[in-house]
């Protein structure tokens, strides 16, 4: 080796000229944090915030939420009492974990995350104002009447798109034909249904033939305009559901003008609708960026209009564990779905507010293929019993849900219009599990290998549904089954375990699902889910049809609950679905963020909000 | 020297199409298409619903057609449009090509800026302390996962000392400095990447050199070690090097996949995996053709450089 | 030629194997930095592969303990439990045997599969040459993470497709290693005469060629190795990679990165230990580069 490479001069220098890079470098770093924007929090009030009115799990609701609202007159927007004075001004930045596709409504296939501050619904699912049950309040739609054959809508007066269309009664007829007759409107199924002319509108759009996607010029004859104010929609049947889809963000009412100019391509990317802000910019991937509608029809606490906040940006934040640590770094102040794992730091967290609801989450379930005849348990459908007894829901709510999780029981949770205590559920119980198996096998011993059942469990490529599996396995192994895990990315799964009407999926043995939980109309989920109708029927069998149609139409709250109960017995009895564990929906704010009540599903009202 | 650079743009033309027809022959072999998954997952959809957003998608032409109909386009520019946004695709590549141009820049003057000096210290000193701790610094970026590197970086330089901003993306157009600032944290962490092979470079590239004839000829002559070691070991291992960095772009590209993803930065990468995985093809198609051409002009300009520099190396 | 890459430069030197000096070659191995400590995490590794139980101190998969879930290091459990109460010594262990597997696998198709084609192609040269390196050019064209999730989403996830998918990444570099070697080692003096001797061609490469690129072949076998490691756990954190219950190291990283704020020992664990055993392959890749190439030696006493 040569002197020179010895040489200390020579490895001095180069340290020194290292450690100065270093220097200057982590000098240069600190520089630019300090110009970071102040989303930190500056100087917090001490936490004299009040406290929004969560809503605490009742046992049973109230008033009957689903009923047809006796004609009401519209209430004007009350404030929050306890919450202090409202502020004006101010950018809430919100985080949104998946990505939009159109800020199109009827053809968004989010659940309207992150844009419904564009739109005014017909109607709102809130909690009541003695915050005792859940209740349809007027929105765009001032009042209603449901009737056997017809339903009557009286719009709000006085109320205008972004762009200064009036909304009334062409404008309803046409974004109602639009949701309910564009073949590719998400709820084109749900409410078709209970059309009458829907067989004459239905061959008028057959002889359309290529129906032009992009403007949709046409005119239903189920749909009347009766006057400037009033829409009558014709109904084949009673259809109680009606007005707990029209709370959906799919049905948002959305400016016929501006969609007419623009086409559909072009309205999706730059909407106009009658809500508390407007559109100002979407970039892809990225952000949804909206600012104060000054012309708003309602009014806050101080008598002028809302909203309070000047500008929402909502970012897409795809990763759970950096959603968190973007609210915690102060750079966003509102995101939904903390993890389960987490919450037991945020709640201690004083510059957070941490909420969650008993009546909203995620139910985690698992379906069996009831139509497969290489299944186990098709073949021998005692066998799904076992699995209902063997699995132990409450270490996976807890291992898995921490805090937000509890211990599944049937469809519908405390709360919900069709809960009933009376309704059957399955508690486990390890040993009848144990011998259901036996004593399928010594009927069937060529069912068994080494022993046990093998079985195939089919999940979606996501990390719950995979840590889901892994207990599972474990489970099921103490029971007698040989579980073998496959797990798909979504669009193998989609095409495996989903059965769309008219596209059977493939077959399976058993997946892991997991299902929303909101406050809309039973009818929702039920012919989602188990209905041949439906978009999501993973047993890829439909005994329920009947009852499900039968409960959806009639008006009688009494009998709808009856036919209800009725199902859940039937469903206990056919067992094609286990409900393991639910997740508690929740959201997470900063304490300067005032005045948030949450509402059904993703639908964050932030027109009431107000930031310190 | 002409004549070898036409044959070589002449010899990319047909890995070219052969990576087009693999990228549309991937239509076949993933399961799953997007109408369904449009619609599969959380509407109550109908029969009509789903034809109707094939018919709209184009799917139900046989895919030799599209695939000839597609080459035909695409050699006149037009990319076709997401089956998931209906956008023209050109709109896309213009957007956020330059977005992964621009961190994959940054991330490779991080490299270099890490790799030149752990290299040199490791040739001058090989075998000893500071060769080891150069080492594992510059491979401990390759050795380690980069979602895992990017969490720690996340967690200590956004949450813990809250240095920069945890992830998000702001348009250069928009403001500079946020841009920059933003982007900060993903060119670390892809940079630190690339590190390993470039240090492992610089310091065979310099071992080898240094002890060559020449080298120790010029420090017979007198000259300061500096002198020797910058002016002509350097110049001389400088070639490799650029070699090695032209080599990286497969996966420096590769890389910004998950960087993007973890940061949120609408690029390439993140829009290759995202069109993968929700099977918007025509975006897949495009997006391959654009990565494969970018990886096999970068090869070419390293052999270039290489060639040009190094009049020992016979080419046929 | 259609391309000088770096590594065709440096195989076209003729390298035929050092392996002869045993001494000098091991002492020249020894010396380069870390390869001593390298070449010890890879036998413990490779120790762990072939007895896993007898250094587990439970069943990583089956022995599940909700109730002491993300604890973290203690008497019972050295390195803590990770989310199902699971002990994280154990299926370190049991990791370290999936990752060698994916390594040698992988690698292994990359070689066995690339430096055929190279041979063939460098000695056979003509059409069967220009077939041989577009395949290769192809492959190495498109960005790696995006092949490997495509090849993964055909085939279905898992760890089988994956050490294919990985596999089939590696089969350029072997290719172009094997190819400008083949190159530059068929104009030599012994193997014309073998040919003029009528050595058959298959011999030839057998006995001539292959000997030659025996070095830097190892060389990036070795370097492979860490790759295909790493690249395990990027396909585990984008969902296609190995299927529960299977304890890979990738798998473990990928989960526990959602714990790090309960239990940073669950994700810290497996990250280290994918760390070290790549860090100890490109170790010891560096010091095979450096024992078997004549022009490194000079810089060695």
């Amino acid at each position: 080796m040569s002197e020179a490479a010895r040489d200390p001069r020579l490895t001095r220098r180069r340290f020194l000229v290292l450690t100065s890079l270093v220097v200057s470098g982590a000098g240069l770093l600190q520089a630019c944090g300090q110009q970071a924007p102040a989303a930190k929090p500056a100087e917090s009030k001490p936490a004299e915030a009040a406290k929004p009115a969560a809503p605490a799990a009742t046992t049973a609701p109230a008033a009957p939420a689903a009923q047809p609202a006796p004609a009401q007159k519209p209430a004007d927007a009350k404030p929050a009492a306890a919450a202090g004075t409202p502020k004006r001004g101010g950018t809430l930045t919100a985080l949104v974990q998946n990505d939009w596709t159109s800020l199109d409504p009827p053809f968004e296939i989010g659940a309207g995350v992150g844009f419904n501050m564009l739109f005014e619904g017909w109607v709102r699912l809130e909690r009541n104002d003695a915050n005792t049950a859940w209740e349809f309040k007027p929105a765009l739609l001032a009042e209603w009447d449901l009737k056997p054959d017809q339903a009557t809508l009286k719009l709000q007066p006085g109320v205008k798109f972004h762009d200064g269309t009036p909304w009334d009664a062409k404008a309803a007829k046409w974004n109602l034909d639009r949701t309910i007759f564009h073949p590719q409107s998400r709820l084109r199924g749900n409410l078709a249904i209970a059309l009458d002319a829907s067989q004459e509108d239905q061959a008028a759009l057959d002889r359309l033939k290529t129906p032009d996607l992009d403007t949709f010029d046409f005119s239903s004859k189920a749909i009347e305009v009766v006057d400037d104010l009033t829409v009558r929609i014709r109904l084949s049947r009673p259809w109680a559901p009606l007005i707990s889809t029209l709370s959906e963000a799919a049905t948002y009412p959305v400016s016929p003008t501006a969609f007419a100019q623009a086409g559909k391509a072009a309205f999706g990317k730059a909407p106009v609708g009658a809500g508390p802000f407007k559109f100002v910019e979407w970039v892809p991937n990225t952000r949804v960026v909206l600012e104060k509608n000054p012309d708003y029809w309602r009014k806050g606490a101080d008598g002028n209009a809302l909203p309070y906040l000047d500008r929402i940006v909502y970012r897409l934040v795809i990763d759970d564990s950096v959603r968190l640590l973007e609210l915690k770094s102060g750079s966003a102040q509102f995101m939904e779905s903390v993890q389960g794992k987490d919450i037991a730091q945020v709640r201690n967290d004083p510059s957070m507010v941490f909420i969650d609801s008993a009546e909203q989450g995620i139910s985690r379930r698992l379906t069996f293929d009831g139509k497969n005849p290489a299944s186990p348990f098709v073949k021998h459908p005692e066998l799904r019993k076992a699995m209902q007894y063997g699995i132990d829901r409450e270490a996976l709510a807890k291992t898995l849900g921490f805090d937000s999780g509890t211990p599944d029981k049937t469809l519908f949770p405390p709360g919900h219009l069709a809960h009933d205590p009376n309704a059957p559920f399955y508690a486990p119980d390890i040993p009848k599990a144990q011998q259901i198996v036996k004593d399928v096998l010594a009927k069937d011993p060529s069912l068994a290998v080494n022993g046990k059942i093998p079985v195939m469990l089919t999940v979606i490529s996501r990390a719950v549904d995979r840590q889901q599996s892994e207990i599972l396995k474990q489970m099921a192994a103490n029971i007698g089954f040989d579980l073998d895990i496959e797990v798909l990315e979504r669009a193998a799964y989609v095409a495996k375990i989903v059965q769309l009407p008219g596209k059977p999926g493939a077959d399976y043995h058993i997946s892991t699902v997991q299902n929303g939980v909101t406050l809309l109309d039973p009818d929702s989920s039920l012919r989602a889910y188990f209905h041949s109708a439906g978009g999501q029927n993973y047993p890829h069998v439909n005994p329920f049809d009947e009852i499900i149609d039968k409960a959806a139409g009639t008006y009688d709250l009494a009998e709808r609950k009856k036919l209800y109960l009725d199902f859940m017995k039937q469903d206990y009895e056919q067992s094609l679905m286990v409900y393991m564990w639910f997740q508690k929906y929740n959201w997470l704010h900063s304490a300067k963020v005032k005045n948030f009540v949450p509402g059904n599903g993703g639908l964050w009202n932030l027109s009431t909000v107000w930031m310190e | 020297m002409t004549a070898y650079l036409g044959r070589r743009l002449i010899e990319m033309v047909p890995v070219v199409i052969l990576v087009t027809a693999v990228s549309f022959g991937l239509i076949f072999v993933l399961p799953g298409d997007p109408a369904m998954l449009i619609i599969g997952d959380r509407s109550a959809g109908s029969p009509e619903l789903y034809e109707s957003l094939r018919r709209d998608l184009g799917l139900d032409r046989p895919v030799y057609l599209q695939y000839v109909d597609w080459l035909g386009r695409v050699v006149r520019g037009d990319f076709g449009k997401s089956t998931r946004d209906r956008e023209p695709i050109v709109n896309g590549l213009k957007v956020r090509l330059p977005i992964t141009l621009e961190l994959s820049a940054l991330a490779m003057l991080l490299s270099l800026a890490i790799a030149i000096p752990a290299g040199i210290l490791a040739a001058v000193r090989p075998n000893s302390i500071w060769d080891a701790l150069g080492s594992i610094v510059a491979l401990g970026g390759i050795a380690m996962p980069s979602f895992f590197l990017a969490i720690l970086l996340i967690f200590l330089l956004a949450v813990q000392f809250q240095l920069l901003p945890p992830s998000g993306f702001e348009r250069f157009t928009d403001s500079p400095g946020r841009n920059l600032q933003l982007m900060i944290l993903p060119a670390v962490t892809l940079g630190l990447g690339l590190a390993g092979p470039l240090m492992r470079q610089v310091r065979s590239g310099l071992l080898e050199i240094l002890g060559q004839e020449y080298i120790t000829t010029a420090r017979a002559k007198g000259l300061r070690p500096r002198v020797v070691l910058l002016g002509h070991a350097l110049r001389n291992a400088l070639i490799p090097i650029i070699t090695v960095i032209g080599l990286q772009v497969g996966r420096l590209l590769g890389g910004t996949v998950i960087v993007e993803t973890m940061f949120g930065i609408p690029g390439i990468g993140r829009w290759a995996v995202d069109s993968i995985l929700l099977r918007d093809f025509p975006v897949v198609q495009a997006v391959c053709l654009i990565m494969a051409i970018g990886v096999l002009l970068a090869n070419l300009l390293a052999d270039l450089i290489y060639a040009v520099v190094d009049p020992r190396i016979a080419y046929r | 030629m259609s391309t000088l890459a770096l590594e065709d430069r440096s195989a076209g030197r003729v390298n035929v194997a050092r392996f002869a000096d045993a001494r000098a070659f091991t002492r020249r191995l020894l010396r380069t930095r870390l390869v001593g400590p390298s070449l010890a995490v890879i036998l413990l590794l490779s120790i762990f592969s072939l007895f896993p139980r007898q250094f587990s101190l439970f069943d990583p998969v089956a022995d599940q303990f909700y109730a002491k879930a993300n604890q973290g290091p203690s008497l019972e459990h050295p390195l803590g439990t990770d989310y199902l109460g699971r002990d994280i010594s154990s299926r370190i262990v049991a990791g370290a045997r999936i990752s060698m597997l994916v390594g040698v696998i992988s690698v292994g198709i990359g070689l066995v599969v690339g430096v055929s084609f190279g041979v063939l192609g460098g000695y056979l040269g003509g059409w069967i040459d220009t077939i041989v390196m577009r395949l290769a050019d192809v492959i190495w064209a498109f960005p790696s993470l995006i092949l490997a999730l495509a090849i993964t989403s055909a085939l279905g996830s898992g760890i089988g497709n994956a050490m294919i998918a990985i596999g089939v990444l590696n089969v350029p570099f072997f290719a172009r290693l094997a190819r400008g070697s083949t190159l530059s080692a068929r104009e030599l003096d012994y193997v014309l005469a073998a040919r003029t001797l009528g050595s058959t061609p298959l011999r030839i490469m057998v006995r001539h060629l292959l000997p030659n690129i025996a070095a830097p072949v190892i060389v990036q076998a070795s370097l492979a190795f860490g790759v295909a490691v790493t690249t395990e756990a990027s396909l585990s954190f984008l969902g296609v990679g190995a299927k529960p219950p299977t304890p890979s190291w990738g798998v473990d990283l990928q989960v526990g990165y959602q714990y790090l704020s309960n239990n940073a020992v669950q994700a810290l664990v497996p990250g280290t230990a994918i760390v070290i055993c790549v860090l100890a392959f490109n170790f010891l890749g560096d010091g095979l580069r450096t024992a078997l190439d004549p022009k490194l030696w000079q810089r060695q006493h």
